[in-house]
């Protein structure tokens, strides 16, 4: 009885150390990076904000915010402003007046400031993938400006009336479906959604949500780089699990192979120990990574068959 | 012997009878646990899904980062009761010093009083120590709880003084006589102060309220009750990596413990 217990705890806990290494990193990949702006009021306008702030989906647009959560929400996460709370007007997003009192005890409409008394409101500009409620955000001031090259894969076909701005880059590579674009100062890290509303586009692909996607180059190549490094994990949990195993066989004879055990288990200390220094060369860009679930392995395919089929079809070969 | 002509024995009867009502009392006791375990796989909708233990084990480091604070809790604590009750129970069982019956009456009192009558004496002084909001404001008034020593008086006065003097014959001192001879005599007291010590640890939630302010240092056993109820499975997972310690306690000390309850029975 005793053995037994020793025997599945002892796995227990090895998993449960190898989960916690592993959900730091994933609560790191998974934050989302995004630039904040404050909502500004003039004398023709109200508090406003530009609207490109506004993010599409199959459900319409959204505008985001952030929020300082307490308790287990602790940081900066994401809330989504009502569609009751503000409204279109041209080429602005014009917020209503406030509510004095904050609807929920974390989520206020708005941050009273403390010195002037004036209610705050933190949107979010943009974003490296479309924002999801309650999910932590990590706010660049100041996003570098680096040459990089955009894919950018049409759904239903090219628009007729595309075509990139010559000051801000020029067209690599296209086909029917998708384009390959090189941008001389584009923002690190890569926005889509900030991408999209430099590219010229026609309002109605805009507004009625999804039928393209954006990719930077750069980020599928440190992404596709960082598999390499996903490989030497999944090693080192499967060896981790071997040597747990050999060490439970080892243990029906602990007299004669106590030394082995012991030597065992500071081998299983040691893989633990290598897969935290593993697991820090990852970097995984958070626009390539799934809004929900990191393990979402049909988001993966479905993005980077995309991807594969459209640089395939460019004749464009990464630089791995 | 009650045998009903054409029908089931009356002994039969009663051990029917018996083993169903053991059967709901089982499942009176076992059922909550077993409706927590099921609901963490399965969907609102309905359907089979990890994806509650992706949200607890995975999404977040916090409630892992929280499991493991309270593991060091119930570690350092229990570690410090043991050795405090080891050495204040030998010393009340085996020592013999002026005052020695009024302070384990006192002792006693103290054992049955309530934790919350000394909370506000033990706030006072961890703040005279400046030890409040810090990991020691909860270990330190713990390990001292009256409790451990009493069992380990009452384990070493079990042991004859014969033995403890042909062990200081054989050249042992005083610290080889408690581990040695008496540590080793007195296990199943001694199995009984780690079990009652991790448990009040494991569970504690005026202390951690009371002597912590940040949230991040809160054991689990207080920031359970926290988790947005929006997602009730998520919370049953965490119910049942907080349920992971005292388990294997339990089932590790098992035999030990039937062996006391045996021995008790006896006497």
């Amino acid at each position: 009885m005793k053995k037994n217990t020793i025997y599945i705890y002892s796995l227990i806990l090895i998993l449960l150390i190898t989960c916690t290494i592993f959900s730091n990193k994933i609560e790191e990949e998974m934050t989302l990076d995004a630039v904040v702006i404050k909502a500004e009021s003039s004398p023709i306008r109200p508090l406003h904000v530009p609207i490109g702030c506004l993010f599409y989906d199959e459900e319409g647009y959204h505008l985001y915010g952030i929020y300082e959560g307490i308790g287990w929400e602790e940081g900066t996460r994401v809330k989504e402003i009502p569609k009751s709370e503000y409204e279109i007007s041209g080429n602005y997003v014009v917020l209503k007046q406030l509510k004095t009192k904050p609807v929920s005890k974390n989520m206020a409409n708005g941050i009273r400031n403390p010195e002037n008394g004036i209610i705050e409101w933190n949107i979010i500009k943009t974003a490296s993938r479309h924002p999801r409620v309650g999910e932590l955000v990590c706010d660049y001031d100041k996003a570098s400006l680096e040459e990089d090259i955009y894919l950018a894969i049409y759904i239903n076909g090219i628009p007729k009336d595309y075509n990139v701005d010559p000051v801000y880059g020029e067209i690599i590579a296209t086909n029917d479906n998708a384009i390959l674009i090189r941008y001389k100062r584009a923002i690190k890290p890569f926005m889509a959604h900030n991408v999209k509303e430099m590219l010229e586009v026609d309002q109605t692909s805009k507004l009625t949500g999804e039928n393209w996607k954006l990719f930077s180059i750069s980020e599928i190549e440190e992404f596709l780089k960082s598999m390499r490094y996903i490989g030497i994990l999944g090693i080192l949990i499967i060896s981790c699990l071997v040597l747990w195993v050999v060490s439970c066989l080892l243990a029906k004879d602990k007299n004669h192979y106590s030394k082995y055990i012991i030597l065992n288990s500071c081998v299983i200390i040691g893989l633990l120990v290598c897969m935290i220094i593993v697991i820090q060369k990852i970097d995984m860009p958070s626009s390539l990574l799934p809004t929900d679930n990191i393990f979402n392995f049909k988001f993966y395919k479905e993005e980077f068959s995309a991807i594969y089929d459209s640089l395939k079809g460019l004749d464009y070969n990464m630089d791995l | 012997m009650g045998y009903e002509e054409g029908g089931i024995p009356f002994m039969k009867k009663k051990s029917i009878f018996g083993n169903f009502i053991s059967i709901m009392l089982v499942i009176c006791c076992i059922g909550p646990y077993l409706y927590i375990f099921i609901k963490t796989f399965l969907q609102e909708q309905g359907g089979f899904t990890f994806e509650y233990y992706y949200k607890a084990l995975f999404a977040t480091s916090q409630f892992l980062t929280q499991f493991w604070k309270s593991l060091l809790y119930g570690i350092v604590i229990v570690t410090g009761q043991v050795l405090v009750s080891m050495f204040a129970g030998y010393g009340f069982a085996k020592c013999y010093f002026k005052g020695k019956n009024i302070m384990f009456m006192t002792l006693m009192i103290l054992m049955i009083m309530p934790v919350q009558v000394t909370l506000v004496p033990n706030y006072m002084l961890m703040h005279q120590l400046d030890l409040l909001n810090t990991f020691y404001s909860i270990a330190f008034p713990a390990m001292f709880l009256p409790l451990g020593t009493f069992i380990m008086t009452q384990s070493f006065r079990a042991i004859s003084n014969e033995v403890i003097d042909a062990a200081r014959l054989d050249g042992c001192n005083l610290l080889q006589t408690i581990f040695k001879i008496a540590v080793p005599i007195s296990k199943s007291g001694l199995i009984c102060v780690i079990l009652l010590a991790f448990l009040d640890s494991w569970n504690m939630v005026e202390q951690p309220i009371v002597f912590l302010k940040d949230f991040h240092d809160y054991p689990l056993s207080v920031a359970l009750a926290s988790i947005q109820t929006s997602e009730p499975a998520v919370q049953f997972v965490c119910c049942l990596l907080v349920m992971v310690p005292p388990l294997f306690l339990f089932t590790y000390f098992n035999q030990e413990i039937i062996e006391g309850i045996v021995i008790g029975r006896e006497k």
